[in-house]
Formats: structure tokens, C-alpha cells, sequence
């Protein structure tokens, strides 16, 4: 679903993602470790558009966006849910439901936003509320639930447990696998969180200094000397 | 009394024409962060509009139709040409948006030659209010702007575009990453600004002297308007036009019309400096 090869990417003159190969199917969820400044938010960065790549291709869906804007990148099906989540504090719940649904195009709003209410019935309580008033937990929900109304093919997910509190950082762990295979998107999650990032994968890959350095099945993560070797844990 | 009411009214006047200057301003000023000195020229391009479709025997009111069709259209080439390339640079922005001003202004004069162009008013008549008598066509041009102020509320709280106004005003790189041609919006909003300060250049037209500098003397007003008002917001308009424009009209009574602008700027500075966000700091909201 998401493919990507030979991707380059950085920060002005300074080079910080040195050729990254990577795939990943739908209704698959693979989680993305690696020390800071690896390059891991630069890499879901570059996939969403806010970088631009210097080298390589980024595919979605077999559709080449490696050049393409970042809203068409939305509108093709790739979902950046950034640190700090990028809620519009100043709209109410619905309305940010409302603009997710841009990236799916002209389409029944009412719909999808009664299929993300589905998901998370709290939203649905407080649809008229200014998403600012809302606790870090209950903003990473509506940030996932806006970036399902765009109804994407590939979900990036960057930190969704950072500052928030332990039961919500539980749910989203078990939410965003069935998410992943009842709607067949692929999902790249970023996570300090060791524990969220293996619960909630079915495969894990490693970065260091730009580049994967290793893949394996999550189960063979539970190995302290592997986290030991890649993640100096 | 009566003189109560007379001011009340030109008070309205030009509160009503600030805000529809300033309205234009507002979104370049607080969603885009461009300083654009050629705002003043989509005025001038409103009345000049009006007084070309009235020497070519068209009435005023197909003028004032067309003012804002052709200030749009004005808005949406100096945006497409000009200030989308220079967003990532602001003092870029103040430069050419002030040659841009001064090229409209000398075109306009080539055009339509040296001099202060008539334009007739559509109606002569004056209405007896009661405890005074007053313009018919002053209170037309009252009812328009605040029609078309509670227009613009009402298209940036209900629709789809106004929505995606608000989300690009709070995050411009999120409302694109959530799908949103934030380009598209800018330049849809930017040609919007100059339709609605078009149609204030239209509606004044009868009443201010028409001359291709006239709409210096908007700019000047309609930017203390947006800094007192706060920029961003519509409700930030509303508050900055009734600051600005009663001020000046309450003071213009009383004492010479530049003493009043001065005592005007003066205010609104110690407003500034306690409010520096404006009165109407929340921006985005409407």
C-alpha cells in the first residue's frame, strides 16, 4: 500500500534521511524505533509532504506522490498525524472531523463523520466543544479520528502517547491494530513508548542516523539484547 | 437632537466603509501575514468602475454590480502574479505590493486622465427621519455594508469555505496536511478582500472625491481599523471600523479634520500599546 525506495530527504543543506526503503501493506501495522534523531519524524515528515524529498520515490496505492503537494498527498490517501497531535484548538470537535473529511474529497461528510463517532463515542458527546479545551488523551483521539474521515490508505503516526495518560496511551494501543485491519490501512507508527510500539505492531524496523538499519517481526523485539544493541535501552 | 442623530448617521457612514475596506486587509493582514499597500488601489478600482460605466451610459447600480467583479479580478492577478511568491517573505511583500500600488494609481491616471471624475448619485432625495432630514442614498449605502458584513459572518461561520478560512488561519501546514489546497484558499480569500473593498470604492463613489490616489487616504484608515480591531477577525473588524470611524466623525465636529485624525492615531496607539493584539485579540474565531 505505502512503498517507498531510495528516499532522501533533510533539512536545507543538512542531509538527515540517507536512502530509506520501506513497505508496508494494508491492514499492516509496523513500528518505527530508533535513538532521537535518527531521523524517524523526519521520515513521516517527508512521507506527509512538510519536507520535500531530494531523491527517491514515495508510492501510495501504486500512485507515484513523491513531487506531489501535501494536500494532494492527503487526498491520495496519506494521513500525517504529527507530534502534538495538529488540532485546530480554536474549532469545535465537529468541525474538525469536518475538515479531515477534505482529504476524502466530495463526499457524504455526515457519514464519515457518524463512522469516527462509531469509533469514538466521547466525540460524539462533545462535538460542540472548542477542540483546545480538550486534555492531551482526548486530542490524540480526535487527531486519529480527523485522520480517519479522510478515509486514508496509509495512517503516519507520530508519538501518539506523548504526554498523555497511561489508560488512554492502553486503548490507543489496541485501537490502532483493529483500525488497521478492519479498514486495510497501512499504518507506520513512530513511538518512544516501547511497550505501545510492540503491543500495537505486528513488525517493527529500526533507524539510525537516516537509515533502517534493522526489520524483524515484533516478537524477536522482546529480546533484550537486540533492544540493547539498537536502542542502547 | 437632531445633530445627535446626523452624526450617529455619518458616524455609520464611515464606520461602514472602514469595514468594508478594512475587511480586505483583515484577511491578507491576519491569515496570510502580507502587509498589502495596494489595497487602497481596489478601492480606487471600485470608483473609477462606477464612474466608467456611468460615462458610458450605464446606471450606477450595474457599477456597483461590477466594481466588485473587477476588484476581485484585479485581487486575484496581484495575488497569482505577485504575493504568492513572496508569503515566505514579508518585507518582499511590503515592497512590491507598493510598486504594485503606484503602477495602478499612474495606469489609472493615464487611462482616465488628470482630475477628479463625477459620478451621480442614484438617488438625490433626502428622508425625513423625524427629528431630521438625511440622504436617502447615505442609508442605502449603510444597509449594503452591514448586509454585506452580515454576509461575510455568515459565510465564514456557516459554510464549507469558511471553515477552511478558519483552519488555515490557525495552521496553514496542518489544514494542507489534512487535505486543504491552503494556495487555493489564500488566493480565493485574497480576491474576495479586493471584491469587498471594490464594492466600498463603488459605494462611496457618489460621495468622495474619485481620483486615482483616493484610495491612499482608505489604506491609511482601514489599516488602524484592523490594528485597533485586531487582525484576523471579523468581529476584530466590526469593533476597529466603530473605534476608528465614530471617532473621527464625533471629533470632526468639533475641530479641524486633521487635528481629529491626529487625535484618532493617537488613540489608537495607546490602544496598542495596552491591547497590542487589538481589541478583538482571539483571531480565527468568525
Amino acid at each position: 500500500m505505502l512503498t517507498v525506495s531510495g528516499l532522501k530527504s533533510g533539512y536545507g543543506a543538512l542531509p538527515v534521511l540517507h536512502g530509506v526503503d520501506l513497505a508496508i501493506s494494508a491492514g499492516e501495522v509496523v513500528g518505527l524505533l530508533g535513538r532521537n534523531g535518527a531521523g524517524k519524524t523526519t521520515l513521516l515528515r517527508t512521507l506527509g509532504g512538510a519536507l520535500v524529498a531530494q531523491a527517491g520515490t514515495i508510492r501510495i496505492d501504486g500512485r507515484d506522490v513523491s513531487r506531489s503537494r501535501t494536500y494532494m498527498r492527503a487526498r491520495a490517501g496519506i494521513a500525517h498525524v504529527p507530534q502534538g497531535r495538529g488540532i485546530f484548538g480554536r474549532l469545535t470537535v465537529e468541525e474538525n472531523l469536518e475538515v479531515g473529511t477534505r482529504a476524502a474529497g466530495k463526499i457524504d461528510v455526515k457519514r464519515l463523520l457518524d463512522e469516527a463517532y462509531a469509533h469514538f463515542p466521547i466525540l460524539r458527546d462533545r462535538r460542540r466543544q472548542m477542540a483546545g479545551t480538550f486534555s492531551g488523551g482526548q486530542q490524540q483521539m480526535l487527531a486519529i479520528a480527523r485522520a480517519l474521515c479522510g478515509q486514508p490508505k496509509a495512517l503516519l503516526l507520530d508519538e501518539p502517547s506523548e504526554g498523555i495518560q497511561p489508560n488512554i496511551v492502553q486503548e490507543i494501543g489496541e485501537l490502532v491494530p483493529r483500525l488497521a485491519r478492519e479498514r486495510g490501512i497501512a499504518v507506520l507508527l513512530v513511538e518512544q513508548n516501547l511497550d505501545l510500539a510492540l503491543h500495537a505492531s505486528g513488525r517493527c524496523i529500526v533507524m539510525d542516523k537516516g537509515l533502517i538499519v534493522h526489520a524483524a517481526e515484533t516478537s524477536a523485539f522482546r529480546n533484550e539484547e537486540l533492544l540493547a544493541q539498537f536502542l542502547a535501552l | 437632537m437632531d445633530l445627535a442623530v446626523t452624526t450617529l448617521l455619518n458616524a455609520l457612514t464611515l464606520i461602514s466603509i472602514l469595514a468594508l475596506v478594512g475587511l480586505g486587509l483583515t484577511i491578507s493582514f491576519g491569515l496570510m501575514n502580507v502587509t498589502n499597500l495596494a489595497h487602497g488601489e481596489f478601492v480606487t478600482v471600485g470608483a473609477f468602475t462606477v464612474y466608467f460605466v456611468q460615462s458610458h451610459g450605464g446606471s450606477f447600480w450595474l457599477g456597483l454590480v461590477a466594481a466588485p467583479v473587477v476588484g476581485a479580478a484585479v485581487g486575484l492577478l496581484l495575488e497569482g502574479i505577485i504575493l504568492r511568491r513572496l508569503y515566505e517573505r514579508p518585507v518582499g511583500a511590503i515592497l512590491a505590493t507598493w510598486g504594485v500600488s503606484l503602477i495602478l494609481q499612474q495606469g489609472i491616471e493615464l487611462t482616465f486622465g488628470l482630475g477628479a471624475k463625477p459620478v451621480v448619485p442614484p438617488l438625490d432625495g433626502v428622508i425625513d427621519l423625524g427629528v431630521s432630514a438625511y440622504p436617502v442614498y447615505r442609508l442605502i449605502l449603510i444597509a449594503i455594508a452591514l448586509l454585506t458584513l452580515a454576509g461575510v459572518v455568515l459565510l465564514v461561520a456557516r459554510t464549507r469555505f469558511g471553515l477552511d478560512i478558519r483552519t488555515v488561519i490557525q495552521n496553514r501546514d496542518m489544514a494542507e496536511a489534512v487535505g486543504i489546497n491552503t494556495r487555493r484558499t489564500y488566493a480565493v480569500a485574497f480576491g474576495f478582500g479586493a471584491a469587498v473593498a471594490g464594492l466600498a470604492g463603488a459605494l462611496i463613489s457618489p460621495l468622495a472625491t474619485v481620483l486615482p490616489q483616493m484610495g491612499v487616504n482608505y489604506l491609511a484608515n482601514a489599516f488602524f481599523v484592523v490594528i485597533v480591531g485586531g487582525a484576523g477577525s471579523v468581529f476584530g473588524l466590526i469593533a476597529g471600523s466603530t473605534f476608528v470611524g465614530g471617532l473621527t466623525s464625533i471629533l470632526n465636529y468639533q475641530i479641524s479634520p486633521s487635528l481629529a485624525q491626529a487625535l484618532v492615531l493617537l488613540s489608537a496607539i495607546v490602544i496598542v500599546r495596552f491591547r497590542p493584539h487589538g481589541l478583538v485579540s482571539i483571531g480565527g474565531r468568525a
